[in-house]
Parts: C-alpha cells; sequence; structure tokens
C-alpha cells in the first residue's frame, strides 16, 4: 500500500485556512517540522569551524576547540564531527584514536575569529555569537591548552594515517541523529589525538555547530 | 517531555476529505505531507548536478565552481558535495587535503553550459537551469573566503583506498543545505601539494525560485 486507504469528510467554514495538498479528492495536511524548542527545522543559523593539516606532535594533543563563552545568552548545537589525515611525505602510520571532550576553556593556540567563521546560510552572516573557536598552531608543536577536561569522552573514532592503508579518508566522528551536542554558557569540546606518538602525519578536522538564541 | 500533551476533537461533516489510514484498530490516522520551512513539499524540488572528471591536478588548484549570478532572482541550495580520485595507472600516492571555499565569481577554467547541467527528475533535455553559472578545471576565483565551509581529504593511492569517495559535506550532517543568495558561490581547491593522479568532483545543489 502507498497510498490512504480511507479519509475524514470535515466541514470547511470560515477562518484560517490550514495548507494541505489535494491528491485524488483528498485533502492532505501538509505540515513543517520544529524542534522540541518550537524553532522551525532547516533555518537554523550553522556554522563549522575547521583545523587543517595540524602537526601530530606532542600527543594527546588537542587540536580544536569549540567554547560557548560565559554570559553568551546563546545555546550551541553540535551537529557533526569529522577527522582525517593529510600528507606531505609518505610515512609507516596507524590507526589513531580521536577523541572528543567536553571542556570548559580553551586557550593557546591560534584563536578562529568569529568574523571568519563560515555559515552556512550566508557569506555574510551575522558573526557567530558567544563562540569561542581555536586550533592547535599550523607551525607549532604543542596543542591547545584546555581547562575543565571531562575524564571520559563524549565520542571517540579514529583515522588512519598509513597512505598505503586508507589514510586520507575521513572518519565521522559524530553524527546527531536527532540529538545533537548541547553547549551551554561556559562548557565546550575539545577534539584530541590519542597519547601514541603519531610520526610526520597532520590531523585535521571539522565541527559543524548551530548558535540558538 | 516526548509526547503530545494535548488534543483537539473534530466534528466530521460534509465537505472536504481529510485524508487518513485505517489500520484496523477503529481509528482513523490523519495522513499528513511534511513541507520544508518556506512551504515546498518534502522531496519535490528537482536536484540538479554538476561534475568535474578526471582533472589533472596541481597544488592550490580550484577544480570546481558554482556561481549563483547577480540579480538571478533565485536561490540556490547546495546539498552534497563529493570528491574523489581516479587513475588510468599506479601511482605513489598520498592522503591530499580538499577545501570548500565560500566565493563571489570565477573565470577561466572550462565552462559547464546550463543546457547540459543534469537534473535527477527529468532528463537533460530539460529547460536549462535558470541563473546558474558552473565551471571546472582551473579556475580563477574572486572573493575567496578566508575559512573552508566544509573541508576533507582523499588517498590517492590505489593500495591505499585510492577511489573511495569522500562526501565533503551533505545536508544530512548539519540538516540543512549551504544557502548561496545572488552573487555567492562555492568552489572546491586542493591543499597546498601537487599530489598525483588525477581529481574527480560532483555537486549537487537545488534552485528556488
Amino acid at each position: 500500500m502507498s497510498r490512504v486507504n480511507s479519509n475524514v469528510p470535515t466541514t470547511v467554514g470560515a477562518g484560517a485556512s490550514v495548507a494541505t495538498h489535494l491528491i485524488s479528492g483528498n485533502d492532505y495536511q501538509t505540515i513543517i517540522f520544529a524542534g522540541p524548542d518550537g524553532y522551525l527545522q532547516g533555518l537554523g543559523d550553522m556554522y563549522v569551524i575547521t583545523a587543517l593539516a595540524i602537526p601530530m606532535t606532542t600527543p594527546p594533543k588537542d587540536f580544536l576547540a569549540l567554547i560557548n563563552q560565559p554570559n553568551s545568552n546563546v545555546i550551541l548545537k553540535v551537529h557533526a564531527i569529522n577527522s582525517w589525515s593529510e600528507q606531505t611525505t609518505g610515512i609507516p602510520g596507524t590507526p589513531r584514536g580521536i577523541r572528543v571532550f567536553r571542556c570548559t576553556s580553551a586557550s593557546d593556540g591560534d584563536t578562529i575569529a568569529n568574523s571568519v567563521i563560515p555559515s552556512l546560510n550566508n557569506a555574510a552572516g551575522p558573526v557567530a555569537p558567544g563562540v569561542g573557536a581555536s586550533r592547535a598552531s599550523a607551525s607549532g608543536t604543542t596543542g591547545l591548552t584546555i581547562t575543565g577536561g571531562a575524564t571520559e569522552p563524549l565520542v571517540v573514532g579514529a583515522i588512519n594515517t598509513e597512505e598505503a592503508g586508507g589514510g586520507g579518508l575521513p572518519s565521522k566522528i559524530f553524527r546527531a541523529l536527532g540529538e545533537p551536542m548541547l553547549l551551554s554558557t561556559g562548557q565546550g569540546l575539545t577534539m584530541r589525538t590519542d597519547s601514541t606518538a603519531l610520526g610526520l602525519a597532520s590531523v585535521s578536522g571539522t565541527i559543524w555547530f548551530e548558535v540558538v538564541p | 517531555m516526548t509526547r503530545a500533551n494535548d488534543s483537539i476533537a473534530v466534528t466530521p461533516g460534509a465537505g472536504q476529505l481529510v485524508a487518513t489510514q485505517s489500520p484496523g484498530d477503529g481509528k482513523e490516522y490523519q495522513v499528513i505531507i511534511p513541507s520544508r520551512a518556506d512551504g515546498h513539499l518534502s522531496g519535490t524540488l528537482p536536484a540538479y548536478y554538476i561534475s568535474g572528471l578526471a582533472m589533472a591536478k596541481s597544488a592550490s588548484k580550484h577544480y570546481l565552481g558554482l556561481v549563483n549570478q547577480p540579480n538571478s532572482n533565485v536561490m540556490l541550495e547546495v546539498s552534497c558535495v563529493s570528491i574523489w580520485e581516479e587513475t588510468t595507472g599506479t601511482v605513489t600516492g598520498l592522503a591530499r587535503g580538499y577545501r570548500l571555499f565560500r566565493m563571489t565569481s570565477m573565470s577561466a577554467g572550462t565552462t559547464i553550459s546550463n543546457s547540459t547541467i543534469g537534473r535527477t527528475d527529468v532528463s537533460a533535455s530539460d529547460p536549462a537551469a535558470p541563473g546558474i553559472a558552473a565551471s571546472r578545471n582551473g579556475l580563477t576565483i574572486t572573493g575567496l573566503a578566508t575559512e573552508p565551509i566544509a573541508a576533507g581529504a582523499i588517498n590517492e593511492e590505489e593500495a591505499g583506498a585510492g577511489g573511495i569517495v569522500t562526501v565533503l559535506f551533505d545536508e544530512y550532517m548539519t540538516g540543512q543545505p549551504i544557502l548561496l543568495s545572488t552573487g555567492q558561490g562555492v568552489t572546491i581547491q586542493q591543499d597546498g601539494t601537487a599530489g598525483v593522479g588525477t581529481f574527480s568532483a560532483g555537486m549537487y545543489f537545488r534552485i528556488l525560485t
């Protein structure tokens, strides 16, 4: 069965018009989905931050962090996290673990200015409010300095750093299947490599997130 | 709260027929059609596809661009961008990085004629996509953004997962597409290493009039 097998007659009267789509004599009410917070789905203020080809040195290394700054008056919803390796020379690589931890703040490294954080909605979109984003320096050996890091990771995955063994294939570390990660004010996330020495390869990562007032 | 906390009683009468499903439990379940937030019925907008196939590589090269032309009076939604490697001989490859950037215009390269842009719901003889500029293979870009809007990598070597498609962006990751207003576009750029083999890319997008 691919179509409805019944219907209910209703009396049409004066008042507000309810959107329907007429197919074979039956009116199908058309609806627009909203989240449990009432915001219409598909219209969020979505942003992305990226760390590219960060040297895999001094493990464990925190290489990309997103913080909902204190007193921001917004909530951040993290929808997706990816990680992968890039190379300029061949290496004897191995599968390396990537962990995502909650944290409260990040320092050192390079700040990603709010004014250059890309938006999915508009090239000249509003500057991401209340967002603190930073990444490890592409030229340095040390990673971000994290405070308030959680004991247990929120999500984990791995990447292959060997060019002869799947190196470069992005790993989908996190996908929000209905429920994103929520970052209230003063909360954040950090992406961290495991504690094994990683040779000459690099690590990259991307975090897609939504800003909800 | 995970369930509805209220209900509305409806008085049946003569008039329009509301679509329902009666699965045999004595109740009528209203059947609805979901809509996008802009009112378009979900799954009914045509999707278009542009690609660049087996293009020669070079460092920082721009391979595939899509621009919503100024004064087009349409909005573009980029729903999926994927990249991969193709080879005709064996190569000693590495993990090569690629980035998707916003930009404002492009020149050079090879223009993909609107009349040949593939559409998912009808054949290629359908009217050309309006308001679209698409080009591939060696683009000159202006208005390139500072930060990428998506990024990823592919493996160049056949002995190391070469040929496996990497999805740079998919609207299912974020729940919404990349929007391109008039005068806005996106481009796929290689990292700063020349690399080996060839590069291919494809991009799905929708047009909102």
